[in-house]
């Protein structure tokens, strides 16, 4: 229900397009309607304008200026032409040039700033009460004595002109809005169409079973292909994912069921063992079969921890001269009394190059494990008098900006053709060894997630060489 | 030593408790963070052992309720969790140690001892530890009942590390602390007087690690 419901309020693809293409037919037939509504007055204008202008000349054709006298003889047809607008009520008024009024329905004012000519000229104004369109027109009359022009004056109201311009829009509109929503049904259309292959997929996921990851039908358009192929990419990175953990689990539980196996079996030993000198001994093997047993849990357990904080993308900053310090004070806890020679160099560069040469970016956690899992390492696998050393020093060049920690021991070392198969998990060198095969492991686990590289090689004190390749963080970014 | 032990799992508890009583400790075991707070405002104890995960209140919020008090009882903290980021947390709410379970029974014990012994013997002015003594009043040191006459440095060198157990001092902070502006330390002179103080200290439980190009740790052997 959570799910459906935030599953609509989120804004879908298919509203979005609606909206916006909603949005786009809106603002057209916006534009249709202002040009729409000039067209039809221009039309109903001209029109009417038309009727005026004819009634106009018709009265004028039949003025003539007979000796000095301006004769106007009011043709039937005048009126019919104007009668043709049935709602409407015309004013009239024909006068000279010097504005006298020969005949008139009412006193009409003449257009401002007129001057008598062969064009008509039309105009709007307020006239009792309403909305009047104004027309004159002019003509010159020649006679014996004298010359003047005669001009016609005519004003109607608005009622026919109105109504045909609604007409006119109101048409004009009903076939825009017509062709609006026949276009946004099919946008709807085709939309639908476009979005049906992501639908299948929705759908196919939603149904499959979790352990189903057989890759999704590649269907097209190519838009959405490349969409299935991905999700394909993921489905298979994820089968592989689960197949590794299928795999580590099952190595863990071998592991952990061996080693308790083992204890077990030295602990009954014990328990039936009759001389009180042999069960001791039973006792010691017990008990070295539970440290082996807490050993290999510990490891288990930061193996976990490091992957899953690669996971979840933990990063400080981190100082790898204290990082150094503060693994080694930590260790050398358990091995005050050993023989072991240590020593820490760190180069010059590093130690006068301020307060960040030695900084990286990572998880400090998942540093200190590694870093004690290489020295806990050199320790476990050497000499009781061995000597280790771990240093630090810069690489620099063009495009180089190198950390590398280095640790070298004195111990048996690792034959060539054997370092990459000792970080694998669960592979160790030695066959009756207190390790857990997971310690280098752990080391490049934590070196993967942090973009490190992990070298093993021969180490100038005769043994391992183990060698983490950091890029350095600079200090002002 | 008189030992509270809170810790809510019978089995470990079992085993910790025997222990201690036949190493010759008096320990009380308490299973729930709430009793022990009550325990601890009418009962005084040389040391608190603390789990973390406790019914009733947390070893965290415990420590903080103890602290606040300004009670000065050494606490050593016990957690399953074995990340580091949980002993930053335990040593800044006042933890004095911190292990990580499965623990080993004799260093437990060990570092019990020492953090009892810090306390004890800053109040008696007397350090203790197995053959050896050092008035911290007179600055004599003994060892197997000899008396060992101790420079002027060594004895500020004996007392910095005793003052800093099992943590990594340089050179330079040595030279820091053990000479004035007046002298000049050399880094050689430290490294002298390191191998005399070794030297004269030898067959007594202290020993100093030398981490060659880092410096030296100071630790006392329990075992």
């Amino acid at each position: 229900m959570r799910q459906s419901s935030k599953r609509l309020t989120q804004k879908s693809i298919r509203h979005r397009l609606i909206l916006s293409m909603g949005a786009g037919f809106l603002a057209i037939l916006t534009v249709i309607c202002v040009g729409l509504w000039g067209y039809a007055q221009q039309a109903a204008n001209e029109s009417y304008d038309r009727l005026l202008h004819g009634a106009a000349l018709a009265i004028l054709e039949r003025a003539n200026l007979t000796s000095g006298e301006v004769r106007v003889d009011i043709p039937y047809s005048a009126f019919e032409i104007l009668g043709l607008a049935k709602q409407d009520r015309v004013f009239y008024r024909i006068f000279t040039q010097d504005n006298e009024t020969i005949t008139a329905s009412h006193d009409l004012r003449p257009a401002a700033n007129y001057k008598p000519s062969e064009r008509p000229v039309y105009w709007d104004d307020a006239y009792s009460g309403e909305t009047v369109r104004f027309m004159q027109q002019a003509r010159f009359l020649t006679g014996d004595a004298r010359s003047l022009w005669l001009i016609v004056e005519f004003g109607q109201t608005c009622i026919a002109r109105h109504d045909m311009v609604a007409d006119l829009f109101w048409n004009g509109f009903a076939v825009a809005l017509f062709i609006t929503i026949v276009g946004l049904l099919f946008v709807w259309i085709a939309i639908n169409r476009a979005l049906h292959p992501l639908i299948d997929v929705e759908q196919n996921l939603r149904q499959r079973d979790i352990s189903d990851f057989t890759a999704l039908p590649v269907t097209p358009p190519r838009e959405v292909a490349s969409l299935i192929l991905s999700i394909n990419g993921f489905i298979s990175r994820l089968k592989n994912n689960l197949d590794h953990s299928q795999i580590f689990i099952a190595d863990v539980t071998h592991q952990i069921r061996t080693a308790l196996s083992a204890l077990q079996g030295q602990l009954e030993l014990a328990s039936k063992e009759q001389d009180p000198a042999l069960q001791q001994g039973r006792v010691d093997k017990a008990e070295r079969q539970s440290r082996k047993t807490i050993h290999l849990t510990n490891q288990l357990l930061a193996h976990a921890m490091v992957i899953h904080r690669a996971d979840q993308k933990i990063v400080s900053d981190i100082h790898l001269a204290d990082l150094i310090k503060t693994v080694l004070q930590s260790l050398l806890r358990e091995h005050m009394k050993s023989d072991i020679d240590f020593s820490v160099s760190i180069a010059p560069e590093i130690e006068d190059g301020g307060p960040d040469a030695d900084l990286i970016a990572g998880d400090v956690i998942s540093m200190r494990e590694a870093l004690s899992n290489v020295i806990d390492n050199a320790i476990e696998h050497g000499p009781a008098n061995n000597k280790i050393d771990i240093s630090l020093f810069a690489k620099t060049g063009k495009r180089l900006n190198q950390l590398i920690l280095q640790v070298d021991d004195a111990g048996p070392g690792i034959p060539e053709d054997k370092r990459l198969k000792v970080l694998e998990r669960f592979y160790t060198t030695e066959t009756a060894s207190e390790g857990s095969g997971l310690g280098l492991s752990i080391v490049d686990e934590v070196m993967r997630s942090h973009r490190a590289r992990l070298q093993l090689g021969d180490s100038a004190l005769g043994g391992l060489s183990v060698r983490m390749i950091f890029s350095r963080k600079s200090g002002d970014t | 030593m008189r030992v509270l032990f809170v810790e809510d799992n019978m089995a470990l508890a079992e085993t910790v408790v025997e222990r201690f009583r036949k190493e010759g400790h008096v320990i009380d075991h308490e299973s729930d963070g709430d009793e022990a707070d009550f325990i601890l405002r009418h009962k005084q104890f040389d040391l608190i052992l603390l789990d973390i995960n406790l019914p009733g209140r947390n070893g965290f919020e415990l420590l903080r309720s103890i602290r606040a008090r300004n009670l000065d009882t050494p606490v050593l903290v016990l957690s399953a969790r074995s990340e580091i980021d949980d002993r930053v947390v335990g040593l800044d709410a006042g933890a004095d140690d911190y292990m990580t379970k499965p623990f080993d029974f004799r260093e437990l014990i060990a570092r019990c001892r020492a953090l009892a012994r810090r306390k004890s013997g800053l109040a008696r002015n007397l350090f203790k530890a197995g053959n050896l003594t050092f008035d911290w009043g007179t600055k004599l040191a003994n060892v197997d009942g000899q008396d060992v006459e101790l420079r002027n440095k060594e004895v500020q060198l004996f007392e910095l590390f005793l003052t800093n157990p099992d943590r990594v001092l340089t050179k330079e902070e040595i030279a820091d602390k053990i000479y004035n502006f007046d002298e000049t330390p050399s880094l050689n002179a430290i490294e002298q007087t390191i191998t005399r103080l070794r030297k004269k200290l030898d067959g007594s439980p202290f020993l100093i690690k030398t981490i060659r190009g880092l410096g030296y740790i100071g630790h006392i052997d329990e075992s």
